[in-house]
């Protein structure tokens, strides 16, 4: 019995052993024999994938419904890989992917002949049946890989407030716009970002901890329908009168919320690697200055009104022209229209009107104005590279020929962005908005993140932005191309501007002007705030022939696209 | 260990039961390990399906969207003319009764 018992121990003894033989020999083929590929295998659940594991957040419009839209997404495909090393017959092989796919057999036979190299590229972004078709001819050294990347299903649509995502040396970032703004939002393979699910719980609690900003997704307040609308308008505009630039912004103005951003030219962030000019994806609402011209008289008239120094009804005696020492002020036709009003300053958009109310106003008075409408400080837009406008000679200066032509929007340096946020306080009871166009950052496993309109400070009293209002609706009734453009059951105020622009070396250019038009509906409750430009315009001499027409289309479509009661 | 075996196995009473639990442990263990190994197997393929029809889905999501964006970019007033649709707005007037607007 005793016997029997130790031989059956034994025998469990030997299957054991045999057993850990077994482990033992499997250990060390996993180890030894292919742990470099192991190793490799691990690496890859735990450091950054290559451009063929290529992820990122996406981007979304909203519309007016609330429902998103894709403005930047990721999609896949395939690329097709050759290993010249094996393929034999390259004519063979050529002629058999060619009825699949397009690919020029020079290009081809170039990279089969490529005998030292053992991984080419033939195509990219291929669909997933032509794959499928490639894979079922089983050609040795012909393969297929799974590729991801970059989509922008709108093409061109907001490109600059977008950006693209292409190569800085080996690595793929967001250049320009938002991919560029919030590059540590989107990006998903960066800093060794892992697939293993134990490793990532690890990684995300470290990111907590270490207060990184979460990955997520973005929603912009661009809203697809009025953004296509708006870039039809400046493409028409540059179409016409071939400027060398134009753009627009349309705006909430009682919330700072974006809901339309273009300037053309643009570009398909799809194939930004065919753009020619790079200067193409600058953004010139945030990233350029522009002197404005009599667009900034409401802005003076409103300090003006604001501070008691003036009523629509003060009047003065235009001689249309005022001298500052040697320097000659006068209005843009050299006449003079006697004892005029203020309500007619705006309508004839007479200068010596202008430099009048901010005679009244007082220099320092004014230049604190221009500072409180924001044109001091950079908006905070979230949008890369914005520049700061220039009003440096209106801040303790002496020289009041400065201010003089500061108060008509000459002299003086204005971003798009920083003029439409002064704009907005004509609009809304005299408050400055902060102006933004992310409406919301939703995080991954976390609460989202949602902007709220932030009032930047008070610059005008209700009343003055009910009186600026009132004046800029009769200019739009009464004077705007003999009022032609009145619309019967909605109030519009509106203002155009004509400035000539600034030489390098001081002056101004003769014919070069750059034309502006802003405008707000219905005026005393304003839901929309649209400014156009347009840069060195041909064949067209003010901007209320430019500009008008396609304000009032583009006012009209937001008035029945938002279904706005008539105020009239 | 061999103390714990040399004592089972001289005690008549245990050793048998001791044997058998043995035999049993082994035996169930290499069912459980056949049972999770295939349920992994089995879960993997069935998550590479979900995945994959997500992907589809999401590319069929993507091509339905380029197509809605691109039809609405057509909507405009020009689009509407094209179509013979008329603008009535010349024909709307406004009648206000008390406080509130309508249209005739």
């Amino acid at each position: 019995m005793k016997n029997e018992f130790k031989f059956r121990i034994r025998l469990v003894y030997f299957f054991v052993s045999l057993l850990g033989i077994v482990l033992i020999t499997r250990l060390f083929f996993i180890q030894v024999v292919r742990g470099d590929y192991y190793a490799k295998e691990a690496n890859r659940q735990h450091f950054s994938l290559s451009a063929a594991g290529f992820d990122r957040g996406s981007i979304y419009f909203s519309e007016k419904s609330g429902r998103v839209i894709s403005a930047a997404t990721v999609k896949d495909g395939f690329q097709v890989v050759i290993n010249p090393m094996d393929i034999k017959d390259s004519e063979a092989v050529y002629h058999e992917i060619s009825t699949i796919i397009n690919i020029d057999k020079n290009y081809f036979m170039e990279r089969a002949g490529r005998k030292n190299d053992p991984y080419e590229v033939l195509a990219h972004r291929v669909d997933e049946d032509a794959a499928k078709k490639i894979k079922q001819l089983n050609i040795k050294g012909l393969s297929v890989f799974k590729e991801y990347w970059r989509y922008y299903p709108a093409d061109n649509l907001a490109s600059h407030v977008l950006g693209f995502v292409g190569y800085r040396g080996d690595e793929l970032i967001g250049r320009y716009g938002l991919e560029a703004q919030y590059e540590r939002v989107l990006e998903r393979n960066s800093q060794k970002s892992s697939v293993n699910s134990f490793a990532e719980i690890f990684s995300d609690i470290k990111k907590i901890i270490s207060g990184d900003p979460q990955e997520g997704d973005i929603v912009l307040t661009i809203e697809p329908t009025v953004q296509f609308m708006l870039e039809k308008e400046v493409n028409k505009i540059m179409e016409k009168y071939k400027g060398s630039l134009a753009g627009g912004i349309i705006i909430n103005p009682k919330s700072g919320e974006i809901l339309a951003m273009s300037t053309m030219p643009n570009f398909n962030p799809n194939f930004y690697s065919k753009v020619d000019d790079i200067s193409v994806f600058v953004n010139p609402v945030v990233e350029n200055v522009f002197e404005m011209g009599s667009i900034i008289k409401p802005l003076t008239l409103a300090a003006a009104l604001n501070e008691g120094s003036i009523r629509p009804d003060t009047v003065y005696d235009d001689k249309g022209y005022m001298m500052f020492d040697s320097a000659r002020v006068s209005n843009y036709d050299n006449k003079a229209r006697g004892i005029v009003n203020m309500q007619e300053v705006l309508n004839q958009s007479l200068n010596t009107g202008a430099v009048f109310a901010m005679q009244k106003l007082g220099k320092e008075k004014f230049s604190e104005y221009m500072i409180n409408y924001g044109f001091n400080e950079k908006t905070g837009i979230e949008l890369p590279n914005e520049v700061n406008s220039k009003i440096s000679n209106i801040i303790k200066n002496k020289r009041e020929l400065e201010y003089a032509t500061a108060s008509f929007g000459q002299g003086i340096a204005i971003t798009p962005i920083a003029m439409i946020k002064s704009l907005i306080g004509l609009a809304n009871g005299g408050v400055i908005m902060q102006p933004y166009i992310v409406k919301e950052i939703n995080i991954k496993g976390l609460k989202n993140k949602k902007t709220e309109p932030k009032i930047i400070r008070q610059v005008l009293k209700k009343e003055t932005s009910e009186e600026i209002s009132r004046m800029l609706a009769n200019t739009v009734d009464k004077a705007l191309l003999d009022g032609k453009y009145k619309m019967n059951n909605y109030t519009i105020a509106a203002k155009t501007g004509t400035a000539q622009i600034a030489k390098k070396e001081g002056g101004y250019y003769d014919n070069e002007y750059l034309h502006s038009f802003f405008g707000y509906a219905p005026a005393f409750d304003a839901r929309f705030l649209t400014f156009l430009f347009i840069e060195k315009p041909q064949g067209v001499q003010y901007a209320s022939h430019s500009l008008t027409i396609p304000f009032m289309n583009i006012t009209k479509f937001l008035l029945n696209y938002y279904e706005v009661p008539p105020d009239r | 260990m061999t103390k714990v075996i040399k004592k089972i196995s001289k005690s008549e009473k245990i050793r048998p039961a001791a044997f058998k639990l043995f035999l049993t442990a082994v035996f169930s263990l290499s069912v459980l390990y056949i049972y999770f190994v295939a349920a992994i197997i089995t879960k993997t393929i069935d998550s590479e399906k979900k995945l994959k029809t997500i992907s589809n889905k999401e590319e069929q999501n993507t091509e339905l969207e380029r197509k809605y964006i691109g039809f609405v970019g057509k909507l405009d007033a020009d689009y509407a003319r094209a179509n013979n649709l008329v603008d009535y707005g010349e024909k709307i007037v406004y009648v206000a009764r008390y406080n509130s607007i309508t249209r005739r």
